[in-house]
């Protein structure tokens, strides 16, 4: 759709040294690449001067060698564009991308779910803690990292479910 | 005085054990006025039970459902159905009540969590009895203060509320508690405004005397119908004093789960809820003897209902519970219409609009009682 | 009482609906501050998405939400079919029309009943119950389960409507209809529910916007943010109906919006009706495996918009699924609603945005 070109194109005239990758998916789907250290920038060049109002989620890809992190921004006012940002976070040991609550105050319990289930820090949170988990969930007897953010890839589900039956004594 | 049903009774007993002559007379009326409140006592508790079934068998009604069904006796199946409305699910429950552990809260302040509640909350109710006419002239006791004494007794139950409340120590009783206090003391006053153009136009205090007033009326026609807005403001104020939807603040369940009584268990939180009703109950006393005529019909001629009375004074006591109970189904029915109310939009209402009601019904009685006394009867 | 307090409502409470905690500070009837905790089903369903293939994984996406499970297993299907790039024959696309208004009107019909019994209505919840059990009945007709309905297919629809549901679907909406007026006499005829929900925890639209508000809450604060109008997905855009706002914000905006989609949805389901083509595929052929690539798909769940974005690997177990929830985005802005109301408006604002805990902790 033109509407959804003419985003990139503004996007590539203004940040054209920032986008390390640029893209339509489809017709409405914006996919850009970016650094983490970059990212405020560009972000709150979409939310200012391309009038994108509204975030919709964040989402933490493991790829087993490094972590992706995936930010679908869209509008209301009857554009169906959708802008993809991309941002890989090479180094897996400690993963850290910058917080963009300070744009989009909707980012915080999604920066919060990384934070939980990923274990990606997010820096300048105004309240960086677990949320679907338990708060005290790092101080369970298992320190294994796999077990402290289950959505990594080397959590892997039990086989089985679990069973609460007592069972029969021998 | 009193309901003259034990006189003949007690005279019969006395002659048969052959003490009439050597007993006092007061130790005689003494037995005759506790017989009395017996009776009193018992009609007013099979009564409560018995609208708390109607409550629960009208509301669900108006939900399409059927409300309590199960437990009553077997009447057997005919007309191709079993036949059972619930009449002995609220005494089932009442006895599951009592059966249950009575938990005090570990930190709760034992003595006022104890004393408060049964002092000041399930007592004062009882203490009503004798003031309450059974229809007709039949009252034990018909004190000059007439049902001012029953309004007063009435304010220690606020008391009652916020020292159960406060004590119980939990935050959801506590905010239940300040809000029903803050309620029932903001209602008395628009509550007792209207029922002052009664008084004014009939001139007494007297449950009895301002019911057979109504019979000199035109047409019978009663208070509600003579002065409306006096009545409407009764309603409304009444409502809120015994917490009835849609002022059932003090115990909202969206967000107080169960207002100050959160913390009352077993036997007590039956004999809260029992209260609650006990409470609506002596309300209908008086609004049906002060704006519905008591046991008084329209436009039938009060000298064939005097006579009638006389001859079989049950029918008085028949008409008047059958009022009781219209009454008290107008509140279920506004409980199953409305919603809640805030707090601070309760307290606007009675500070804003019912007092100012209240003074133009006052004004407007006066205006028409100058000009033509008769129409209220005088 | 001018000292604050912390009143903790929850897990377990009358205002909260499912198991999530507000932690409020309260100072007397005026709440200072609101917190919320979730979390206590989270079940790891996007962890479970990852771990088998597409198709064992439909069933849980009806269980993300037990009051519109239609609709999730829809965003579902419609994601993978976007994915591999399938195209469903016109029939099942009216009848999967039929199936999420259906579900929409059941969704909001709950909404109702939790909304009133909230504000103090609690005749309202009974009745609104009575009439979404006859959308339930029909969809059980349909679909062989009264809740979790498991109905769709990738490439299509799990088997044909049974004989006689055009009829009965139809005659449901003009039942509907009249009822849905009913309930507009019993709530907004009243005085006393003007006063609970006018101007209570007003949302303005750059707020909702920016805080993510998505669904009636973003509608009745005057966005006219709806996927069916902005990205029409299924038959949505040869269908004739309107996107009803609100202009305040407030929660009888909300509640009003809610209304009126119930109203434009048995508009929709008629269309549908009229236009159900007689012939068509009902179900096609998938494929096993899902291609290498990236989708991220929009419907309009009834409480928003619901996402999914997946992402294939050449496998029949999609490599990520994350699932975008529309109730849990609303959650996080409504500690901002409740800041500086009063304790007995909590009730109301809460249940205003329709929470379903079952996809908030997914």
């Amino acid at each position: 759709m033109a509407d959804s070109q003419a985003h990139l194109i503004a996007l590539k005239d203004k940040h054209i040294n920032l986008l390390l990758h640029s893209e339509m998916l489809e017709e409405t789907r914006i996919k850009i690449q970016v650094s983490a250290e970059k990212l405020p920038e560009i972000m709150k060049f979409i939310a200012n001067e391309l009038k994108f109002p509204s975030l919709e989620s964040i989402t933490g890809v493991d790829w087993e060698t490094h972590f992706e992190v995936v930010y679908h921004i869209d509008r209301w006012d009857g554009d169906p564009t959708v802008i993809q940002v991309h941002v890989k976070l090479e180094n897996r040991d400690k993963p850290e991308i910058p917080s963009i609550t300070s744009i989009w105050a909707s980012a915080n319990w999604h920066e919060r779910e990384l934070f939980d289930l990923y274990g990606i820090y997010v820096s300048d949170h105004p309240n960086l803690k677990r949320i679907l988990l338990p708060e005290d969930w790092d101080e369970y007897e298992h320190k294994d990292p796999s077990v402290l953010y289950p959505m990594r890839r080397s959590y892997k589900l039990p086989e089985k479910p679990f069973s609460y039956k007592p069972q029969p004594k021998k | 005085m009193g309901y003259g049903l034990y006189d003949g009774l007690v005279d019969m007993l006395l002659d048969f054990l052959g003490l009439s002559d050597s007993i006092q007379s007061s130790l005689r009326s003494t037995l005759i006025d506790s017989l009395e409140m017996t009776t009193i006592l018992l009609f007013l508790i099979v009564n409560t039970i018995m609208l708390i079934w109607l409550e629960r068998k009208a509301w669900p009604r108006m939900m399409n459902m059927r409300g309590i069904t199960f437990v009553d006796f077997n009447y057997g199946h005919f007309f191709g159905r079993t036949w059972k409305f619930g009449f002995l699910q609220n005494i089932a429950e009442f006895l599951k009540f009592f059966s249950k552990e009575d938990i005090v809260p570990e930190k709760a302040d034992k003595f006022p969590f104890n004393i408060g509640f049964f002092a000041f909350v399930v007592a004062p109710p009882f203490m009503l009895g004798a003031l309450l006419p059974l229809g007709g002239d039949a009252v034990i006791a018909d004190p000059a203060i007439g049902f001012l004494l029953i309004f007063a007794i009435f304010s220690l139950y606020p008391i009652g509320v916020l020292v159960t409340g406060w004590s119980s120590n939990n935050k959801y009783s506590l905010l239940g508690a300040f809000r029903s206090a803050a309620q029932m003391i903001s209602y008395e006053i628009p509550l007792l405004l209207s029922i002052g153009a009664v008084v004014i136009v009939t001139n007494s205090f007297s449950l009895i005397s301002i019911a057979e007033q109504q019979t000199l009326t035109p047409f019978g026609l009663p208070f509600a119908v003579l002065m409306p807005i006096g009545f409407i403001v009764f309603l409304t104020a009444l409502a809120a004093e015994t917490e009835r939807v849609p002022f059932d603040i003090p115990e909202a369940e969206a967000e107080l789960v169960m207002g100050w009584r959160t913390e009352l268990t077993g036997f007590r939180y039956m004999m809260s809820m029992a209260t609650e009703y006990f409470i609506l109950l002596i309300g209908a006393f008086v609004g049906v003897s002060l704006f519905w005529g008591g046991s008084y019909l329209p436009f039938v001629p009060a000298e064939f209902m005097n006579e009638l009375f006389e001859f079989w004074p049950l029918i008085a006591t028949f008409i008047f519970t059958a009022k009781l109970w219209v009454f008290v189904f107008l509140f279920i029915w506004i409980r199953s219409a409305l919603p809640r109310v805030r707090i601070d939009q309760l307290l606007d209402i009675g500070w804003k609009r019912l007092i100012p009601l209240a003074i133009i019904n006052i004004v407007f009685v006066i205006v028409v009682y100058l000009l033509n006394p008769s129409i209220y009867g005088v | 009482m001018s000292e604050q307090m912390i009143i903790h409502m929850g897990p377990q409470h009358p205002v909260n609906h499912g198991l999530w905690t507000l932690k409020v500070r309260t100072e007397g009837e005026k709440v200072i501050d609101a917190e919320i905790l979730i979390g206590y089903i989270f079940r790891m369903i996007e962890k479970m998405a990852e771990s088998r293939p597409f198709n064992t994984f439909q069933p849980l996406a009806d269980r993300l939400c037990y009051v519109s499970a239609m609709s999730w297993e829809a965003s579902y299907v419609l994601a993978l079919e976007k994915l591999m790039g399938i195209e469903v024959s016109k029939r099942a696309q009216y009848l999967r029309v039929i199936m999420l208004e259906l579900q929409r009107i059941a969704s909001h019909l709950t909404w109702l009943s939790a909304f009133t019994a909230d504000v103090g209505i609690v005749t309202m919840q009974a009745l609104t119950f009575r009439e979404r059990e006859y959308i339930l009945d029909l969809l059980e007709h349909v679909a062989g389960s009264r809740m979790m309905y498991n109905y769709f297919r990738v490439g299509g629809l799990k088997h044909d409507i049974p004989k006689g549901f055009e009829e009965d679907a139809r005659n449901l909406t003009h039942f509907l209809d009249k009822r849905i007026g009913e309930y507009e006499d019993m709530t907004e005829d009243s005085k006393v529910f003007r006063l609970r929900t006018k101007n209570v925890g007003i949302l303005d639209k750059e707020t909702a916007l920016n805080m993510g508000a998505t669904g009636p809450v973003l509608r009745a604060s005057g966005v006219r943010g709806d996927i069916r109008k902005i990205e029409p997905y299924l038959v949505y855009d040869e269908l004739d109906f309107e996107v009803p706002i609100g202009t305040n914000g407030d929660c009888y905006s909300r509640f009003r919006v809610r209304m009126d989609e119930m109203l434009q949805s048995t508009k929709i389901i008629r269309q549908a009706l009229d236009n159900l083509p007689g012939e068509g595929e009902i179900s096609q052929k998938a494929p096993r495996k899902l291609p290498k690539g990236e989708v991220y798909f929009r419907t309009a769940d009834p409480r928003g918009e619901a996402g999914f974005y997946i992402i294939g690997n050449d496998d029949k177990i999609p490599y990520r699924v994350k699932i975008k929830s529309p109730a849990y985005s609303n959650l996080a802005l409504s500690s901002h609603l409740l800041r500086g109301v009063k304790v007995a408006d909590i009730a109301p604002i809460v249940a205003s945005i329709d929470l379903c805990m079952g996809e908030i902790d997914r």
